[in-house]
């Protein structure tokens, strides 16, 4: 096990190495950094004293190690907006967009669990075909034209909730809804298929011969094991949520990570870009490794080898 | 073959949605046909008039106008040729290349394989989107841009799917045989494994097509897609969050374009999946 997890954290750095590798040639691919930080008026000369501070003169290998020691430093160079460390400048906008993702998944996950499950049990009643509409809706809808149609509805004509900014709960409400909805159906359709999977398993028409009541058979003996899979794409739900939040988080003014990205791109501040995509990949990996260590809890036949 | 079309005329729902997508792709292509009106052009004393069923709405603006007296209905359908364009050729554009690597990948196996399972991971370890702005704020906003990037950030399906399927396929006896009488590996991969590709590559890309339309408009939402001055769901979406309070309808119908032809293309995707390859259910 602790052979597992040492593994898995080293593949883990690995993948994040690689993506400060792909940052770093993106970066350079986009054009000349000093030429974005010099005054139009510098002299060349002066662009080649800046090359030389910024090290950017130095052969492309020397420079992609130094960057790479700097990554795992967690230095990643100074805002040319906000002329600050760009590390810290994410950082601060960080436990906003947690919180965000976090809701959006928590959202997502009291919908589309009870209601996969009600699925699966009642297959061919009015509630599976709810469910599956939800499903078709939920993947069909762009995140942030739900978000436009929540604002128009809740906060241009009925005004029971606020349209941007965060800091109360109802703030939080909308933005975590509409970022959430997607997962709920991805969860939702899987939560259906995993359960309808398990209920004609063996051991679960044992369970009902022995006489036990339907809920115990389906709390206990079917959920448990439909979960495997759940937890999968909750771990790749995780991920789609960071990405949304993006769009949500502009579409609602939250003053997230995801709110800087775009801006910072807009505004070609590239050393911020390069935090944030590093900072968000390093989230993921951390949630995707902790989901493959929850596996062995959920599921004694995972062998770590 | 009578099965065939048995199978498909049972699932009603989704017929209908096949040939609801059918009318949207013939009304791209024919555009402007069904609404000569110049999606460009302005007209200031008219602008932000309400669709024609409400009070102030005129025939001549079925679906109003917008915040420059520009008409909806042909914004709309202008609009349409962008999403389907980006969708259909990013996600070809992300086939190919996924397709390729996961059957150099599954046919060598090795190093080979292991350089590009190991990029997958590291590219699946950013989000889509993530890396899609990013790219797109390197390369530039472009239609062609946009269709490169979209298609760089989809490889990776197609290719554990290619990947996954090659790697049972070479070791049955019509590949292994092959490679007997001494076939090159282009003539085994093009040949031998990939027809037996096909039904899971189109199934991945019907469903990739509606993702990209989203990601697309995303894009444009966010400033980041094709120029302005060509008219796309997305572009119409950043215009009416502007007008949230006193225009209603220009932030509503783009999304509502959007939800029907993703819908449809899901829809299809499904029927297709069951009929073709039914192990990707899960995908």
């Amino acid at each position: 096990m602790l052979r597992y997890i040492s593994k898995r954290l080293l593949y883990s750095l690995l993948v994040l190495i690689g993506v400060g590798a792909v940052v770093f040639l993106l970066v350079r691919l986009s054009g000349d950094p000093v030429l974005l930080l010099m005054p139009p008026e510098a002299t060349n000369e002066d662009i080649e004293r800046m090359r030389h501070l910024m090290g950017l003169d130095r052969p492309l290998a020397v420079q992609f190690v130094v960057f790479l020691r700097d990554m795992l430093q967690g230095n990643m160079g100074e805002s040319l907006r906000y002329r600050q460390p760009a590390l810290p400048l994410m950082l601060e906008r960080l436990p906003a967009t947690l919180e965000l993702a976090g809701a959006a998944m928590a959202f997502a996950v009291v919908i589309s669990i009870p209601l996969g499950v009600i699925a699966a049990v009642r297959r061919g009643s009015w509630i599976d075909t709810f469910a599956s509409v939800f499903a078709l809706i939920g993947q069909a809808t762009p995140v942030f034209w739900l978000g436009l149609m929540g604002i128009l509805l809740f906060s241009v004509k009925l005004r029971w909730l606020p349209s941007q900014g965060r800091g109360t709960w109802q703030q939080l409400l909308m933005p975590a809804i509409t970022l959430g909805m997607f997962s709920a159906a991805m969860i939702m359709r899987m939560t259906r298929s995993a359960m309808l999977e398990v209920l004609s398993q063996d051991y679960v028409r044992t369970a009902r011969a022995k006489g036990l009541s339907n809920r115990v058979v389906i709390f206990k003996h079917a959920l448990k094991n439909a979960m495997i899979p759940v937890i999968t794409v909750l771990g790749l739900q995780f991920g789609g949520l960071l990405g949304g939040s993006v769009v949500t988080e502009t579409v609602f003014a939250w003053p997230g990570v995801g709110r800087l990205l775009v801006q910072s791109i807009l505004g070609r501040d590239y050393p911020v870009v390069q935090a944030i995509t590093i900072g968000i990949s390093l989230v993921f990996v951390v949630i995707n490794l902790v989901v493959d260590l929850t596996y062995g809890l959920l599921d004694p036949r995972v062998r770590y080898s | 073959m009578k099965r065939l079309r048995n199978r498909i005329l049972k699932r009603k729902f989704h017929l209908a949605a096949g040939i609801l997508l059918l009318l949207i792709v013939l009304m791209a292509l024919l555009a402007p046909v069904p609404v000569d009106v110049d999606p460009n052009a302005q007209d200031l004393p008219s602008r932000l008039l309400p669709p024609a069923w409400m009070a102030g709405g005129t025939r001549e603006h079925v679906l109003g106008t917008d915040h420059l007296g520009r008409d909806m209905l042909a914004r709309l359908i202008f609009g349409s040729r962008v999403s389907l364009a980006v969708g259909l050729l990013a996600a070809l554009f992300s086939a190919l290349l996924g397709v390729g690597l996961g059957l150099l990948a599954g046919y060598y196996g090795g190093w080979v394989d292991n350089v590009i399972m190991r990029l997958a991971d590291i590219q699946l370890a950013i989000p889509g989107i993530l890396l899609a702005l990013v790219l797109v704020a390197v390369l530039g906003p472009s239609f062609r841009n946009l269709v490169i990037v979209l298609g760089i950030t989809g490889w990776v399906t197609y290719a554990r799917v290619a990947r996954a399927q090659v790697l049972t396929l070479r070791e049955m006896e019509f590949v292994q045989s092959g490679m007997a009488i001494g076939a090159t590996v282009p003539r085994i991969l093009i040949f031998y494994l990939l027809p037996n590709l096909w039904n899971s590559v189109i199934v991945v890309l019907t469903m990739q097509v509606a993702s990209f339309i989203v990601q697309e408009s995303a894009l444009s939402f966010l400033g980041l897609g094709v120029p302005l001055t060509t008219p796309t769901w997305g572009g119409m979406l950043n215009d009416g969050q502007l007008f949230m309070a006193s225009a209603w309808w220009l932030a509503t119908f783009p999304g509502l374009a959007i939800l029907i032809t993703v819908l449809c293309i899901n829809l299809v995707g499904d029927l297709l999946r069951d009929l073709l390859d039914p192990k990707l259910r899960n995908m």
